[in-house]
């Protein structure tokens, strides 16, 4: 088991416009990049989950040609709104850092 | 058989005021582009630049970044875009901007036609939009209601390539443009050139950014691109920078919710099948890029008065506090509010409290807990007598394991008050909206300056 910074080249968050967050995983070659995908860890569903938003919210893009994988979904709060906490969304990655590939 | 066209396209950096490498900015001169360009704009700093109408660069890098463009873009005869001016594109962040470009023109003696295009939308206007029901919700956003649309304080259309290639068709040899899209700046003058193509689209996407697209970026500067009819090539100024296919495609990722389809005024770009190829060792070239003409709509961006924000931050240190955190918190918000209902008239709804908490209570150890508490109400009075209530409130609101009157939160400073920029005025941002257009000059006011 690792940890998924153990394999990325770099992992982050940002916002795409106020409204919305994307999260970019960025693997240094294919070889990690197909190994982590196979995993599953990174589908939509857990991803979704780990970020307890709905499915059909979650969006799920691949790059192969730059060994990534991308998330996007709507933030909770617009950035900059009175209960916001993070106006670039850019500590978002947090919980991806840490998570979990059966690898 | 007809000539092969090549447009050189020039961004002297990702964000106008960044105070760009001189020396890539002079070396990708060397290419002769028939543009230079600058984005200055961004929603990603938040509602307030757009509410207040202030840019949130420091004037002088700003004026220091369009000296050098301006100068060396009159006097090579090559005309210079600045899109976004001023960080919200509002039209007092275009007069901030173009403010700073006469004073260039007097302190450097330069003689030039200025176009000015401003693209804010006044309430009326807006109103009148929504009344022809032109304004469209994005995915994700509901249709706007009447009182929504009068609550909007300002409002900016994201334009497109059009009002700079109206001013660029009159003669401007400068242009200060308000909102306009990051890649509007750069796919204005191919489109003049006959290359209002794919290719043009997806290099202004990696443009707008300057030198971001690196491999590494030694010092952030200027980027170029090379436009043709079934291709784009792009490459860093700096010489010792280089591009690299991974390189250009990692870039589509940022700051981006889909990385395959870029959404334009009145056109769609699919990067999707886009081919990316090593030119040589600094440059890439770019195929296999589509484009589709699309409905013509532009992006709004608009704002909402929130109220007048106040802020205090302290610290907390006594271990018997912080054993028993949540409840003494929960204690504060209590009493202070009580406070405010008893003493100021407000409830709870006429004004907005939270607080924030740095660290974890159990495992500061002998450090200091960071607590904020935030406030927003709808006149500075107010606003100050909420915050004081608050903090003074935290100072003194006793534990049980403590016998008599009890201090527990360390204040950095005197007044232990803060206030959010401009009197604390706070906004948000409340349009997730397109606007339909007829005609896509229809948002830009334009206007020459002989200077």
């Amino acid at each position: 088991m690792k940890k998924l910074y153990q394999i990325a080249k770099l992992i982050r968050s940002k916002n795409a416009g106020p409204f919305t967050i994307t999260l970019d995983v960025i693997f240094p070659d294919a070889e990690s990049y197909k190994a982590v995908l196979a995993t599953g860890a990174l589908d939509k569903e857990a991803i979704a989950q780990l970020y307890g938003i709905q499915k059909d919210k979650m969006q799920r893009y691949e790059l192969p040609l730059a060994n990534a994988v991308k998330f996007s979904y709507p933030r909770a709060v617009p950035s900059g709104d009175f209960l916001d906490d993070d106006l670039y969304g850019c500590q978002q990655h947090a919980p991806l850092v840490m998570l979990n590939i059966p690898l | 058989m007809s000539e092969k066209r090549t447009i050189c396209i020039m961004a002297a950096a990702g964000m106008l005021g960044s105070t760009f490498d001189e020396e890539a900015f002079y070396h990708a001169l060397e290419a002769n582009p028939a543009m230079i360009g600058c984005d200055s704009g961004t929603t990603d700093s938040g509602p307030y630049y757009l509410g207040a109408g202030v840019a949130r660069m420091n004037r002088s890098a700003a004026k220091r970044d369009l000296t050098l463009m301006i100068t060396e873009g009159i006097a090579r005869s090559i005309p210079v875009l600045v899109g976004s001016a001023g960080t919200a594109g509002a039209d007092a962040n275009v007069d901030w901007m173009v403010d700073i470009v006469r004073e260039i023109a007097s302190e450097q003696k330069l003689r030039f036609k200025l176009a000015v295009i401003k693209t804010e939308i006044p309430q009326d206007m807006l109103m009148s939009y929504w009344e022809d029901g032109k304004i469209l919700p994005l995915p994700g956003a509901e249709p706007l209601t009447r009182e929504e649309i009068s609550k909007v304080v300002r409002c900016v259309s994201a334009v497109g390539p059009e009002p700079f290639m109206q001013a660029l068709r009159e003669g401007a040899q400068v242009i200060i443009a308000g909102r306009t899209t990051d890649t509007s700046i750069f796919t204005a003058v191919p489109a003049l050139a006959g290359l209002d193509n794919a290719f043009a689209w997806h290099a202004a996407k990696v443009l707008e950014c300057g030198s971001l697209a690196s491999v590494f970026e030694v010092k952030h500067g200027s980027m170029l691109a090379w436009i043709r009819e079934d291709s784009a090539s792009i490459a860093p100024g700096n010489p010792q920078m280089q591009a690299s296919p991974v390189s250009v495609v990692s870039h589509t990722l940022y700051e981006n919710a889909d990385p395959f389809n870029l959404i334009e005024p009145g056109r769609k770009i699919h990067t999707k099948d886009a081919v990316y190829t090593a030119e040589d060792d600094r440059t890439v070239r770019i195929t296999n890029t589509t484009m589709t003409r699309i409905p013509y709509t532009v992006k709004l961006e608009g704002v909402r008065f929130e109220g007048y924000r106040r802020v205090a931050i302290c610290g907390v240190r006594d271990p018997l506090i912080l054993k028993q955190f949540s409840a003494w918190i929960d204690d504060t918000i209590k009493q202070t509010k009580s406070k405010i209902a008893r003493g100021m008239g407000l409830n709870d709804t006429d004004y907005r409290l939270r607080y924030m908490v740095f660290g974890d209570p159990e495992q500061v150890g002998d450090n200091a807990l960071g607590l904020m508490f935030d406030v927003i109400a709808a006149t500075p009075e107010q606003a100050n007598g909420i915050i004081s209530n608050v903090w003074h409130t935290a100072l003194h609101v006793p534990i049980r394991d403590w016998q008599g009157a009890q201090s527990q939160t360390a204040f950095p400073f005197s007044p232990p008050t803060l206030e959010t920029q401009n009197g604390g005025k706070t906004f948000s941002f409340c349009l997730n909206h397109v606007l339909s257009l007829d005609d896509p000059l229809e948002t830009a006011r334009i206007s020459y300056h002989e200077l």
